[in-house]
């Protein structure tokens, strides 16, 4: 309806002094509200080349706002003064800091999308130069900070949560899991015929007598195996190769799903995933079992999280037969220690 | 950091790799339960986010009101009104001086009697003249000359830069634009969710990928220092310092102005 209007002399006379009638009407009215409003006193004079001068509120008005002007300090006065050169001088001081401000926030979201698109191995996507990068590393070196703080944030929280065991205790615990872990499997094992059966704590035992010849053939090299090789599935060659690095993103999908009550994953988009990563985990790297079987005797309060959410009350019988599982494998542990 | 990744990775993996040999099926089925679970978690949680959306809706409706034409009582807010609308009566007494070459004289006391005032061309010049009423026709003369340069090379750096206002407004609105439509469509992954939003495994994760990816970019940050040549691509390289400092004032403003403006 309304075009912007550009800001300098109207050219033609008529439609000046047209606008001029009425943006004067329009500037009156906005000091009768402000007076109005604010119980304030104030004047104006408006003058053209072609009317006469225009008063408000009135003669004796100006007067006397003139009159009290003038009473006020020099200093005073100049100070809040602002003549149109100044005026317009402060507007684009301050509109310049603005497009600054919004140039900032405009570049910093697409830096974060770029980020993201690499992240997923879109990078050939983008048309990128040297300041680009520069900036893309920047804002990365951003991000991790802020992963570094809600990590910190997350840890204290977690600490204050749960109660860690002492270091005393979490060094006996770590020689046992060292120690305790082919056993441990071996007690694995011995849960199948449990189910399967039916039977008491006989089998348990026989497992547990079995245990010692089975940890000193297999001290060494597998406690050496088990610090290197997890390390390999999670290295991805090149970002590029979406694929490649996808899986593990998946893979821990799965795991959080299952471990954690995450609220944010979609259902829908997990299920479809449900078994592929781990099957294929499990057939590319049989040697993790150990180190699996390891960290599930190191970290109890994990174990006792992941049975309090899975068992639902109505299943007596599975609860009854994994606890003394549990047990077993303690007193197994402690039993190696010993000797 | 070996240790730290080892810790966080493995024990997850390990728990269900523990299961699995029992009871396979079981597994299954309760999973898919536990699934059903936080679906319907999931939909009361959009209930609620809706309902809040609602509410937040109709407080906005209630911005923008007509005030009765009385004096305001309340000390703070009457303090506030004087200065929003001193501002708007100098933005358009500006605009009145810049389009019709108008002269005003404003003054102004705050609440707490200090004195605002406008001017063009100056204050006292305006006030001055009407009050005595001498030597208008030449002292209008004089001033007239001297002031149309000034302003009007102002006014034009006002306009550039609200343009580039208006500019960087729209493409930040389009940036928004596509990222609600990308929520809207559910594309949008567990790592673009924001920093708070994620729990200990995902921000491990989230920070490997960051640090590799950092050296993928400072590798082939290295290879274009090589090559010298830099690319303007999708991301814009617009330049810290605005073109019109180092403008040079005079006639030759206008040709400089048009030629900078026909690069953006």
């Amino acid at each position: 309806m309304r075009s912007k209007i550009k800001l300098s002399l109207i050219a033609n006379k008529t439609s000046r002094r047209t606008t001029f009638r009425k943006r004067k009407g329009g500037i009156t009215n906005k000091l009768h509200e402000l007076t109005t409003l604010c119980g304030v006193k104030a004047c104006a004079v408006i003058s053209s080349p072609y009317e006469n001068p225009v008063v408000w509120p009135s003669t004796e008005g100006v007067q006397e706002a003139v009159s009290m002007f003038m009473e006020r300090p020099a200093t005073e006065q100049s100070k809040l003064m602002m003549s149109h050169e100044t005026y317009l001088q402060d507007k684009i001081t301050k509109e310049t800091k603005k497009l600054e401000s919004l140039r900032r926030e405009n570049r910093e979201s697409q830096l974060r999308q770029f980020m993201f698109d690499c992240v997923e191995g879109k990078m050939s996507e983008h048309q990128y130069g040297a300041r680009d990068l520069q900036d893309l590393s920047l804002y990365i070196d951003h991000y991790i900070n802020q992963l570094n703080s809600s990590v910190m944030l997350l840890t204290n929280n977690g600490a204050s949560s749960s109660s860690f065991p002492p270091p005393l205790h979490t060094s006996v615990a770590g020689a046992g899991a060292g120690a305790g872990a082919a056993p441990l499997v071996v007690a694995g094992a011995g849960a199948a015929p449990l189910a399967v059966a039916g039977a008491g704590a006989s089998p348990l035992a026989v497992a547990g007598v079995g245990a010692a010849p089975l940890a000193v053939a297999g001290a060494g090299p597998p406690m050496a195996q088990n610090q290197y090789e997890p390390i390999q599935p999670y290295i991805p060659t090149a970002f590029s190769d979406n694929i490649q690095y996808q899986a593990p993103v998946d893979f821990n999908h799965q795991i959080q799903h299952g471990i954690y009550d995450n609220l944010s994953l979609d259902p829908n988009h997990q299920y479809p995933f449900q078994d592929d990563p781990f099957m294929e985990m499990l057939m590319e790297y049989p040697y993790e079992q150990v180190g699996y079987a390891a960290e599930h005797a190191h970290i109890p309060f994990m174990n006792g999280n992941y049975y309090n959410y899975h068992q639902p009350p109505t299943v007596g019988l599975t609860t009854t037969g994994h606890m003394p599982s549990n047990n077993a494998t303690t007193t197994t542990t402690t039993n190696t220690t010993v000797v | 950091m070996y240790v730290t990744k080892y810790k966080n990775k493995l024990p997850t993996l390990q728990v269900d790799l523990i299961i699995m040999p029992h009871q396979t099926q079981a597994c299954i089925y309760k999973q898919t339960l536990s699934l059903h679970q936080i679906f319907q978690q999931r939909k009361a949680t959009k209930t609620l986010h809706t309902k809040k959306t609602m509410m937040s809706k109709k407080k906005e409706s209630i911005g923008r009101q007509k005030i009765p034409m009385v004096k305001i009582k309340k000390e703070s807010h009457r303090q506030v009104t004087f200065s929003k609308r001193r501002a708007g009566l100098f933005k358009k007494a500006s605009e009145l001086c810049t389009l019709c070459g108008a002269e005003i004289g404003i003054i102004v006391f705050s609440p707490a009697k200090k004195p605002f005032s406008f001017g063009h061309p100056s204050v006292e010049s305006v006030l001055d003249r009407y009050v005595s009423r001498n030597n208008m026709s030449l002292a209008q003369s004089q001033q007239l000359q001297g002031s149309p340069a000034a302003s009007c090379e102002l006014n034009m750096q006002l306009t550039h830069i609200l343009s580039e206002v208006e500019e960087e407004k729209k493409k930040g609105q389009a940036m928004e634009e596509m990222r609600k439509e990308s929520v809207r469509r559910s594309m949008i992954n567990w790592w673009e969710k924001p920093v708070e939003e994620m729990n200990m495994v995902q921000l491990q994760e989230m920070k490997y990928a960051l640090e590799e990816l950092r050296k993928t970019v400072v590798t082939n940050m290295a290879s274009f220092n090589e090559a010298k040549d830099d690319v303007f691509g999708f991301l814009d390289n617009k330049v810290t310092v605005p073109p019109y400092v180092n403008m040079p004032s005079g006639p030759s403003n206008i040709y400089n102005f048009a030629n900078g403006n026909g690069c953006f």
